[in-house]
């Protein structure tokens, strides 16, 4: 493969979706080589805790064969800059904004559209970028 | 799997043992009611033991870290469904 590949920061939305449907932008995401796909142990956490209450067993193993394709980034959370990010974004979210910014990735991939998808956001983010799943596999084309 | 029986809590008192013999020798557990929802189980202990060994092999491994777990959150119904939404190809 020539170039460097794309590194892609997952959100716990994003993770959750693959997860919970397989047929979606999200579960797609997973079996591309075009990017590098990494994430946080607190997305990770998150995303477990939520299958346990939401979801049925067998997704529990889908979500353990799935970390296998990503990288994982283990890193405390950030609480001082959490506490900074909190003014660009809603509380619920800095944390996942706080650690995509700091994973340095090229692309931040939320479902979240109405949160990530704020001017707001982008500035803060930039260079990286702020894209959905069905986004980013349609910049493959 | 059949579905488990299913007993408001106020009847399972009066007849609790009678339960747990019942649990012990022809079913895998009964779900106790509060207030028409289901609260709790009386799970035969054979059962049991076998689901925490299978759980134990499927799931030993597990991200849940008590130090991060101030800094997540509980998913709402509504949010999975809008995710999914967007995420339809």
């Amino acid at each position: 493969m020539s170039g460097k590949r794309k590194t892609v920061f997952i959100d716990s939305s994003v993770f959750f979706t693959a997860v919970n449907s397989l047929t979606g932008g999200s579960a797609k995401l997973f079996s591309l080589r075009k990017y590098r796909l990494t994430t946080s142990t607190t997305v990770l956490a998150e995303v477990e805790r939520n299958i346990l209450k939401k979801l049925y067993p067998h997704h529990l193993e889908r979500f353990i064969m799935l970390t296998n394709l990503i990288e994982i980034r283990n890193r405390s959370p950030n609480k001082q800059f959490i506490a900074k990010v909190k003014k660009i974004i809603v509380a619920k979210d800095a944390v996942i904004l706080a650690e995509a910014k700091e994973a340095k990735t090229d692309y931040l991939v939320t479902l979240d559209i109405k949160h990530f998808f704020t001017e707001k956001v982008c500035r803060f983010l930039a260079p990286q970028k702020v894209i959905t799943p069905k986004l980013l596999l349609n910049l493959k084309k | 799997m059949t579905n488990p029986p299913i007993i408001p809590i106020t009847e399972a008192r009066k007849k609790l043992g009678n339960l747990s013999d019942q649990v012990a020798i022809n079913s895998h557990y009964i779900i106790f009611t509060k207030g028409g929802k289901p609260q709790t189980a009386l799970v035969n202990i054979d059962y049991f033991n076998r689901l925490q060994e299978e759980v134990h092999k499927i799931y030993g491994r597990t991200f849940i870290d008590p130090k991060l777990l101030p800094f997540t959150r509980i998913f709402s119904d509504k949010e999975i469904k809008k995710w999914q939404e967007e995420d339809k190809l």
